[in-house]
C-alpha cells in the first residue's frame, strides 16, 4: 500500500498488520496481564507459602507457646530484646530526631557533612559496627593501647543498646526530616509567635504536637529494627551470656537438638509483634505525609551558639563512627593481635588472607548471591510497582512489605520450613530468603517513581502512535531509571553485608561473608575478623559512592530529606 | 502617632539585596498595599516588620516603639502584629476553635473565656458551625477565614497580610478582600497588605506602595497611581495601557503624528509644551467608523469579555488596546478611526523619544 506522508514523499508503508490470531487469553497474558501473573506467583512462593507454613507449624504443634512462658531462658531473651530495643529507640530519637529538628531550626555549620555522617550506619553492617566498637573501646582495643582506657562493660546490655542506638539513628533522622518537610511549615511557627507565643511555648504547643505522629512512627520503626537485629547482640551480648530473641533463635537452631519448636514459636512472636507495630506506624506515617505540600524553609538567623550543635554532633560522630573505624583499622593492620598499633607492627598480612582462602570464597559467594538478588528483584520491583498502581494493587505492596518488615530471623525460619526439604544445604535457599526479604527494598523506590510519573506520559506516548512496549521504553523507563538503579544498589549492598538470614541457613563450606566474620569472631580470631570486616566495609562503601555523588539517586531513595543534601 | 514607620530600611542576605533604603509610613486605621511582582522584595518588607527577618540597616517603629534596627530585633510575639499568611499558616493539629483561641490563651484568658471569644470571632468571619474542624477538613477560603479570625484575636497594632487571597479561586477572592477590609475597618488598626494583583490593591487599599527590584518606586492612592503612574513600569504594573509618543500643545490638546487631538484630559501636564510620552489606558480610547475620528487604525483582534469588548488595534504608533462598553460590531481587519480622550504624561519622559509599544 502506498501512502503519501506529511512530507509529501511517497513511501511504502506496510498495511496495518493484525496480530496472528492467538487465543484471546494468551494475548492478554502476554500483554499487561503477564505482570499480574508473575507478581502473584512471586508473592505466593516467596511470601504466602513460607509465612503461612510458619504460622501453620506454630498452630499445629501443641504447647509451642506454652513452652515460651515455661522456659526462663526464653523469657530472659524476650526481656533482653525489649530492654535493649527500648534503650536504642530512645537514643536514636534523641540523636537523630534532635539533629533533624536542629538542622531545620538552626543554622548549623557543616550540616551536609554531619548529615552524611549520621546516615553512614545505613551502609555499615550492624555486626561490623559492633565489632569496630569492641576493637576501639574494649580490652586490647585502640584506646586501651593508646590511653589505657578500656570499657569492657560494652559487652552486655549497655553496649548492645548503645550500638543498636547508633544503627537506628538514620531511621529516626529520616522519618523526622521527612515529617518536617511536609508538616513543619515555617508559617505555622511564625503564626504562633505572632499570636503571642514565646519560643518555648511555641515549641511545646506547636512544633512538638505537629511532629508527634512522626515521633511515634519513628519510635515504632526504630524499635522493630533494633529488636530484629542479630549482628549487634551476636557480637556484644552473646559473649556476656545476655540473651535476646534473635540470638536465642540462632542458638536454638545452631547448637540445640531440641528441633525447631522454640525458633518457630519465637519467630511467630516476632512476626506478630512486628506486624502490629507496623500497622500502627503505617497509619501514623500516612498522616505525616497526608498534607502533601512541602513547607517553605524557616528563615533562620545565625547565632553564635548554633556552633555548639555542630560541635556536639561532631563529637558524637567521632565517638560513634570514627574511633570505632580506626579501631577496626588498627587491629586489621597490626601483624600480631594484641601488639600495640604502632607503624612498626603494621602489615597487610591479615588483609591478604581476607581476600584469599576461605574468606575470599565467601566474599565471592556473597557477591554472587547479591548480584542475583539485586538483578532479579529490580525486574520484580518494576513489575510489582506497576501492578501496585492498578485498582486493588495496594495489597501487593503490603504483602511484599511483610517479609521486609518482620525480623530476618523469622523469615529465615519460615523459608527453612517451606523450602528446606528441597534446597537445604546450598546457596539456593539463601537466595530464596534474600528474594523474599528484600523484594520490598527494590519495589519501594521503583514504585514511588512509577506512581510519581502517573499514567499520562504513557497515555500520551500511546496517543502519539507508540506500541505499548515502545511507549513504556520511551516514556516511563527514562524517568524511573535512577530509581531502578538505586533499588538495585540498595538490594546489592544489603545482601552483601547480610548476616541474620544466612547465619541461620548456611551449611559449613558454603558460608556467606557475614557468617565468616561472625564465626571468626565467635572463635576469637579477632585479627582475621577485623580484616574481613574492613574489606567488607570498604567494598560496601565503594559501591555506595554513586549514592553520595548523585543527587538523583539520593532523591530516589528519599535521602535528600529536608533538602539537606 | 504613626501606626508604622519604616525608615531607610535595607535587608541583605549575603550579597543579595532584598530591600534597599525603603522609607514609608502607615497612618492609624489605614491599609497600605505593597504592590510588586514576585521577587521584588514585598514579602521581605512584611517579614522585616513582623520580625521573621533581621534588618541589615534602617529602623522600624510600630506604634512609636522601635521594633527593629541593625543588631536589634524585638521578639515577634511582643511586636503586636496580626499576620495572615499566603499558605494560611494554620496548625494541622488544632481545630478552628483552638486555633483562634490560641492567641487569646497567650493573652492570659482562661481556656473557657478564650474559647467563648474565639467562637464569637469565628461567627464574625462567617464560620459559625465549623469550630470543630481541623484545616484538612476546611476549604481554602474557610481556612483563610480561620487565619483572619486568628489575626483578629491577636488584637494587633498592625495587621500584616501576605498575599492572603493568592491561593484562592477568583470567585472567592473578591469576597475575602471585602471581608478583610470590613474587619480591619471595624478594629481601626492599620494594615500592610502585600499583593501582586493591582485590582486587589485598588479594592482594599487606602494607599499603594509600588516596589521594584528592592526599591520603593511610588506611594500614592489607588486612583492616583492608576491615573498618574510615575513611570512606564508602574503604568504597566497597575493595569493594561499603551505608551505613545506625542507632542503636547496645551493642557487639553496633543499632537500624534500629523493629527491634532483636542479635548483630551491630560493628567500630569505641568510643564512646557513639547515632546512627551503618554500612558493611555484602554478605556480612554474612543473608536468610530473610518474617517470620523482623527487617527486611523486596523482592528487586529476582538475579544468579548462580558460587560465590555476588548479591541486590539494596529496603529501607526504601535499596538493600542481599547476597551469598549457592551458588544461592538467589529471584526479583525476592519479599518477604523480612533482618538484619545484621556492620557497621563509620564514625568520622566522629556528625553529623546522612541516610539514604543
Amino acid at each position: 500500500m502506498t501512502t503519501r506522508t506529511a512530507f509529501g514523499a511517497a513511501t511504502e508503508v506496510a498495511a496495518p498488520t493484525h496480530p496472528a490470531p492467538l487465543p484471546r487469553l494468551v494475548r492478554r497474558l502476554a500483554g499487561e496481564g503477564i505482570s499480574w501473573v508473575v507478581v502473584a506467583a512471586g508473592i505466593a512462593v516467596l511470601v504466602a507459602w513460607p509465612i503461612g507454613r510458619l504460622l501453620y507449624e506454630a498452630v499445629r504443634t501443641p504447647g509451642v507457646f506454652h513452652q515460651i512462658w515455661a522456659d526462663p531462658e526464653i523469657l530472659r531473651a524476650i526481656r533482653g530484646t525489649v530492654v535493649t530495643s527500648l534503650g536504642a529507640t530512645a537514643m536514636a530519637l534523641l540523636v537523630g530526631g534532635g539533629a533533624a529538628i536542629a538542622f531545620w531550626r538552626l543554622r548549623v555549620a557543616g550540616q551536609q557533612w554531619l548529615t552524611a555522617g549520621l546516615l553512614l550506619p545505613v551502609l555499615v553492617p550492624p555486626f561490623v559496627s559492633a565489632l569496630s566498637v569492641t576493637q576501639a573501646y574494649t580490652a586490647a582495643g585502640l584506646l586501651d593501647h593508646l590511653l589505657g582506657i578500656r570499657a569492657d562493660w560494652l559487652f552486655g546490655p549497655a553496649g548492645t543498646t548503645l550500638v543498636l542506638g547508633v544503627q537506628q539513628v538514620p531511621i529516626a533522622f529520616l522519618v523526622l526530616a521527612a515529617a518536617i518537610r511536609t508538616r513543619g511549615g515555617a508559617d505555622a511557627e511564625r503564626a504562633a509567635r505572632a499570636a503571642g507565643a514565646n519560643p518555648l511555648t511555641c515549641l511545646f504547643t506547636i512544633t512538638l504536637p505537629l511532629l508527634r505522629p512522626a515521633l511515634l512512627a519513628a519510635s515504632a520503626l526504630c524499635f522493630i529494627a533494633a529488636a530484629s537485629d542479630f549482628g549487634v547482640p551476636a557480637v556484644l551480648a552473646i559473649p556476656a551470656r545476655y540473651p535476646t530473641v534473635t540470638t536465642e533463635i540462632y542458638r536454638a537452631m545452631s547448637f540445640s537438638s531440641s528441633g525447631l519448636a522454640s525458633p518457630v514459636a519465637l519467630s511467630t512472636l516476632l512476626i506478630v509483634v512486628a506486624l502490629v507495630v507496623f500497622a500502627v506506624a503505617g497509619r501514623l506515617t500516612n498522616r505525616i505525609t497526608a498534607t502533601g505540600r512541602h513547607s517553605s524553609p524557616l528563615v533562620v538567623r545565625g547565632r553564635p551558639w548554633h556552633g555548639v550543635v555542630s560541635v556536639v554532633l561532631a563529637g558524637y560522630l567521632l565517638v560513634a563512627n570514627v574511633i570505632p573505624f580506626l579501631g577496626l583499622l588498627s587491629v586489621a593492620l597490626t601483624r600480631v593481635y594484641g601488639e600495640s598499633p604502632v607503624p612498626a607492627h603494621w602489615g597487610l598480612d591479615h588483609l591478604r588472607e581476607a581476600v584469599s582462602g576461605a574468606a575470599g570464597g565467601a566474599l565471592a559467594r556473597s557477591a554472587l548471591l547479591s548480584l542475583a538478588a539485586a538483578s532479579v528483584l529490580c525486574v520484580a520491583g518494576v513489575l510489582a510497582g506497576s501492578v501496585a498502581l492498578r485498582r486493588g494493587g495496594r495489597i501487593v505492596s503490603t504483602l511484599i512489605a511483610i517479609p521486609y518488615a518482620v525480623p530476618g530471623s523469622a523469615v529465615a525460619v519460615a523459608i527453612l520450613l517451606a523450602f528446606g526439604r528441597w534446597f537445604y544445604g546450598g546457596l539456593v535457599i539463601i537466595e530464596l530468603a534474600y528474594l523474599a526479604r528484600f523484594w520490598a527494598l527494590a519495589q519501594q523506590p521503583i514504585g514511588a517513581a512509577l506512581s510519581h510519573i502517573g499514567p499520562d506520559p504513557m497515555r500520551a506516548a500511546r496517543a502519539c502512535g507508540a506500541s505499548a512496549w515502545r511507549a513504556w521504553w520511551t516514556a516511563i523507563w527514562p524517568s524511573i531509571r535512577p530509581s531502578v538503579f538505586a533499588g538495585w544498589l540498595l538490594v546489592f549492598l544489603t545482601c552483601l553485608h547480610e548476616l541474620t538470614v544466612s547465619s541461620l541457613l548456611y551449611v559449613p563450606g558454603k558460608e556467606t561473608i557475614g557468617v565468616v566474620v561472625l564465626n571468626a569472631e565467635l572463635a576469637g580470631d579477632l585479627a582475621a575478623t577485623s580484616a574481613i570486616a574492613l574489606v567488607l566495609t570498604l567494598v560496601v562503601l565503594a559501591c555506595a559512592v554513586p549514592l553520595f555523588l548523585s543527587r538523583r539517586l539520593r532523591g530516589a531513595l528519599g535521602f535528600s530529606a529536608g533538602g539537606m543534601w | 502617632m504613626k501606626a508604622l514607620r519604616v525608615e531607610e530600611l535595607t535587608v541583605r542576605y549575603g550579597t543579595t539585596v532584598a530591600l534597599e533604603n525603603v522609607t514609608l509610613d502607615v497612618e492609624e486605621g489605614e491599609i497600605l498595599a505593597v504592590l510588586g511582582p514576585s521577587g521584588s522584595g514585598k514579602t521581605t518588607l512584611l517579614g522585616a516588620i513582623a520580625g521573621f527577618i533581621d534588618v541589615t540597616a534602617g529602623r522600624i517603629w510600630i506604634a512609636d516603639r522601635l521594633v527593629a534596627a541593625a543588631g536589634h530585633s524585638m521578639p515577634i510575639e511582643r511586636r503586636g502584629v496580626g499576620v495572615v499568611f499566603q499558605n494560611y499558616g494554620l496548625w494541622p493539629h488544632l481545630d478552628a476553635l483552638d486555633t483562634v483561641a490560641y492567641p487569646l490563651r497567650r493573652q492570659g484568658f482562661s481556656r473557657h473565656e478564650a474559647r467563648a471569644r474565639a467562637r464569637e470571632l469565628l461567627s464574625r468571619v462567617g464560620l459559625a458551625g465549623l469550630e470543630g474542624r481541623r484545616p484538612a477538613l476546611l476549604s481554602g477560603g474557610q481556612q483563610q477565614r480561620v487565619g483572619l479570625a486568628r489575626a483578629l484575636a491577636c488584637k494587633p497594632r498592625i495587621f500584616l497580610f501576605d498575599e492572603p487571597t493568592a491561593n484562592l479561586d477568583s470567585g472567592l477572592r473578591a469576597g475575602l478582600q471585602t471581608q478583610i477590609r470590613e474587619q480591619q475597618q471595624q478594629t481601626g488598626a492599620a494594615a500592610v497588605y502585600v499583593t501582586h494583583d493591582p485590582l486587589e490593591a485598588f479594592a482594599v487599599a487606602d494607599r499603594i506602595a509600588a516596589i521594584r527590584d528592592a526599591r520603593l518606586v511610588q506611594v500614592a492612592t489607588p486612583r492616583e497611581i492608576y491615573a498618574r503612574p510615575a513611570d512606564e513600569w508602574i503604568a504597566r504594573l497597575t493595569g493594561p495601557c499603551a505608551i505613545l509618543s506625542a507632542q503636547v500643545i496645551d493642557e487639553s490638546t496633543i499632537r500624534i503624528g500629523d493629527a491634532e487631538l483636542s479635548g483630551v484630559s491630560l493628567h500630569g501636564f505641568d510643564r512646557d509644551p513639547g515632546e512627551v510620552r503618554l500612558v493611555v489606558r484602554p478605556e480612554w480610547i474612543r473608536i468610530a467608523d473610518d474617517g470620523e475620528l482623527p487617527l486611523r487604525a486596523t482592528v487586529q483582534s476582538v475579544t468579548f469579555a462580558g460587560a465590555e469588548t476588548v479591541c486590539l488595534l494596529t496603529t501607526a504608533t504601535g499596538p493600542v488596546t481599547a476597551r469598549l462598553a457592551g458588544e461592538v460590531d467589529l471584526h479583525p481587519g476592519d479599518a477604523v478611526s480612533w482618538t484619545i480622550v484621556g492620557a497621563s504624561v509620564l514625568a520622566a519622559s522629556i528625553r529623546p523619544v522612541v516610539t514604543s509599544s
